[in-house]
């Protein structure tokens, strides 16, 4: 799946260990999300959206077109 | 907040300390199995009376069941979803592992299958497994 987390990460400054930190998930958990190896849980991507103050559409995109 | 979140992180080892322990024991539990295999005898007296080898197996289960319990409160998602497809691969290798080796030996085409063989298998399996989709 499509995502900004890295976009957004480099907005901050952030490395990917410290998103992994403030998300309280593994430097490589943040990689295999960026890089779409992985998909976060619903929770993980609540966590992500609320800490980046958007919305889980705003960060994932799954490629379906709506309507 | 803060102080909640410092209490979380008081309680929380840190997973590289958690996951280097579990590699750790995992390789010495492996050298061990293995010298079994190939020196024929296991690695511990030979003369134990029938409490000692008891005490041994509850003290090995107690370790191995207290580790993995402290590993999964200490893991996050993307590690608990390589370690839980690195198990399934790990039944199917040993499956798949322990029915072709029944056939060839009924065949008469190999030894009677042997449990440690297999399980070093499956161990193997589920080792490649996790370290391709926690590292790659």
């Amino acid at each position: 799946m499509k995502n900004r987390l890295r976009v957004l990460r480099a907005e901050r400054s952030w490395s990917q260990a410290e998103l992994g930190d403030r998300l309280d998930v593994s430097r490589q958990a943040i990689n295999a999300i960026e890089t779409g190896k992985y998909d976060p849980s619903l929770p993980l991507a609540f966590k992500m959206a609320r800490l980046f103050e958007t919305t889980i559409e705003a960060i994932f995109d799954d490629g379906a077109q709506n309507g | 907040m803060m102080e909640h979140k410092m209490a979380e992180q008081e309680k929380t080892v840190p997973r590289n300390k958690v996951m280097k322990t579990g590699i750790i024991l995992a390789t010495l539990f492996s050298v061990a199995l293995i010298a079994a295999r190939f020196a024929g005898v296991l690695p511990m007296p030979q003369n134990m009376s029938a409490g000692g080898v008891i005490a041994l197996c509850v003290s090995l289960t107690a370790i191995v069941a207290g580790y993995v319990g402290w590993y999964l409160y200490n893991t996050d998602e993307h590690d608990l979803h390589a370690n839980l497809w690195s198990m399934a691969w790990a039944w199917i290798a040993s499956a798949l592992i322990t029915v072709n080796w029944s056939i060839l030996h009924v065949g008469g085409l190999a030894p009677v299958p042997n449990a440690l063989i297999i399980f070093l298998g499956s161990a193997v399996a589920a080792a490649s497994v996790w370290a391709w989709l926690r590292f790659r």
